[in-house]
């Protein structure tokens, strides 16, 4: 008696082995799974750094490349061609008066160095306000912020020496009466 | 009992009145635009911005909100019951914007299209409450234009035979004039060359013609050489003013505008029946060495305000345009009396920044912290006082 098995028990041994091996195929699986989630992940990880490195070097490469598109230096001569010559250095829209010259030294990306002869207008049409330094013999190093959207005129005047003035379009009530005349007809303001 | 009835209806018709008047005033308050008794026009220099604000009172030590952002093109001549009346030169229009407390809007626009008109050589004058007179120096002519600005329409316009310059290279220079009752008086000299390789001083000698009006035919002239350049810098700069009957003028020989070495700044007055300069008459408002006078604004009862300048903070001409190198100083006419005030410096602005009641005269200073103070000065009292603040700098004081 004591050797036999009952029916029943053996049933209660397969049903255990079924039951562990379910188990251990559960377990399989689940290793699977989460081996195939670690390689999904890494898979995602190398391609989303690739996709940034790639994405960096393009913006780079394009900063780089928009950085040197600047024109470096430019200069501008009046023309009796045309009334009112009008010419474009990184967005500042140069106009010269007649027998005038202009040039324009890009030095950063917001700093301009200007030399000029005669009457200047200069309006600044890029997407950001530009400092200019003027530098004449006669006069000190004079530096302006050029605002977006506005334009200046500049000239020279002997008053006590030959000096520069600079006055942005809007105030021109400020300079000499008959240089603001002159300024109105050369510039066709 | 007669008598009891008619105390009765008379009781009655005086009550009806005051009711009438207490629901008419009630109406009246209502208009927001009757609240704001003056305009402010203000520039933000940092954000390049220009606003307009409506307040009740200049006094007090309050600091004022800015109104709104307003835009305009060209010069504003003159203003009339909230109305501002703007010369447009680059679209060639007389343009009027209403102002309210939210707004600043084009109401209507008159061409000015083939009618001469210089900003920098110009003048205004009042004819009446409605009417303007507006002079000019167009190519080496005078000429005129007479609006009415309650029909927007302009009248008539035309030449004024203004004596001709001695030469083909003078051209006129500092123009002005006062329009006294029927007698228009346009003062001016002369200037060679154009300035634009440098500046020449001006003629000597101050030059008035008079002309009659409604016809505005030249009647006579006259000239003096105690000062010159009679007239303003622009037609944002006034240098002469009437009272009691009387036209007084400010020449202005300083480096910023005649450049006369020698002249100096001095106020004369024009009798206005003789057509002659009164030459027991020469207030020397600034010390012809050391010193340079401009402007000359209307403070009421024979008081002006006018800008000093001190020769020897001028080094180049560019601090006449970006330094604090002129303080103000009130004058009175008559008694030929400088009133020093001990403000800070200013820049020499060419603005309308005073305004002026039967007490009192008030003008603003901007500071350098980047507000204007309102100050008010008690013609009786001769109190100098604080009152408002506002942020910016103060372009025009108008009552509206």
């Amino acid at each position: 008696m004591d050797g036999d098995i009952p029916e029943s028990d053996l049933e209660d041994l397969g049903n255990n082995d079924k039951l562990i091996k379910d188990r251990i195929l559960n377990q399989v699986i689940a290793q699977n799974e989460q081996y195939n989630l670690r390689r999904q992940i890494k898979t995602i990880t190398l391609i989303t750094g690739i996709a940034a490195s790639l994405f960096c070097i393009i913006y780079c490469s394009f900063l780089f490349h928009s950085h040197h598109k600047l024109q470096q230096a430019q200069v501008f001569t009046y023309s009796n061609t045309t009334a009112s010559p009008e010419n474009n250095f990184n967005g500042i829209i140069v106009q010269l008066a007649k027998n005038s010259e202009a040039s324009l030294n890009q030095i950063t990306r917001s700093n301009i160095d200007l030399h000029f002869l005669g009457s200047v207008m200069l309006s600044n049409n890029s997407a950001q306000d530009q400092n200019i330094t003027i530098q004449h013999n006669n006069d000190k190093i004079k530096k302006m912020c050029l605002r977006k959207g506005h334009s200046y005129l500049l000239s020279y005047l002997n008053f006590k020496y030959q000096e520069v003035i600079m006055v942005d379009k809007q105030s021109m009530s400020e300079i000499p009466p008959a240089l603001a005349m002159n300024m109105q007809q050369q510039f066709n303001l | 009992m007669e008598a009891h009835q008619l105390q009765r209806k008379g009781f009655l018709s005086i009550s009806f009145v005051l009711l009438s008047l207490i629901f008419l005033s009630a109406c009246q308050n209502k208009n927001p635009d009757k609240e704001h008794q003056y305009g402010l026009i203000t520039y933000d220099s940092l954000q390049g911005k220009v606003y307009f604000t409506g307040i009740s009172s200049l006094t007090g030590q309050k600091e004022i909100k800015q109104g709104p952002e307003i835009s305009y093109n060209g010069f504003i001549l003159t203003q009339r019951n909230g109305r501002y009346y703007v010369m447009d030169n680059e679209q060639k229009l007389f343009v009027c914007y209403k102002a309210s407390a939210n707004n600043f809007n084009q109401e209507s626009s008159i061409s000015m299209k083939d009618i001469p008109w210089e900003p920098y050589m110009s003048w205004i004058n009042y004819i009446n409450e409605h009417t303007i007179l507006i002079g000019t120096v167009n190519k080496r002519k005078f000429s005129y234009i007479e609006i009415d600005l309650e029909a927007m329409k302009i009248k008539r316009h035309g030449a004024l035979n203004v004596p001709a310059p001695p030469d083909t290279a003078s051209n006129y220079a500092g123009v002005s004039a006062q329009l006294v009752k029927d007698k228009l008086f346009i003062s001016y000299t002369f200037q060679r060359g154009m300035m634009r390789e440098h500046i020449v001083p001006c003629n000597d000698t101050l030059f008035m013609a008079q002309f009659n009006y409604p016809e505005l035919q030249l009647q006579s002239t006259t000239q003096d050489h105690r000062t010159t350049w009679p007239g303003s810098y622009t037609i944002l700069a006034p240098c002469s003013m009437v009272y009691k009957d009387n036209v007084y003028v400010l020449g202005q020989p300083g480096g910023r505008t005649g450049n006369h070495k020698t002249a100096p700044s001095s106020i004369l007055k024009l009798d206005t029946k003789t057509n002659k300069f009164d030459p027991e008459y020469n207030f020397e408002i600034a010390n012809p060495i050391r010193e340079e006078a401009y402007t000359l604004h209307d403070m009421g009862y024979g008081l002006a305000l006018t800008s000093v300048v001190q020769s020897s903070k001028i080094h180049s001409f560019m601090n006449y345009m970006v330094n604090r190198v002129a303080n103000y100083v009130l004058l009175d006419l008559e008694q030929q009396k400088k009133i020093e005030l001990n403000l800070p410096d200013v820049q020499l602005d060419w603005i309308f920044n005073t305004i002026w009641d039967n007490d009192s005269a008030y003008f603003s200073v901007y500071q350098k912290d980047g507000k204007s103070q309102i100050w008010q000065y008690n013609r009786k009292s001769g109190k100098l006082q604080k009152g408002a603040s506002i942020k910016g700098a103060i372009l025009r004081i108008d009552r509206l």
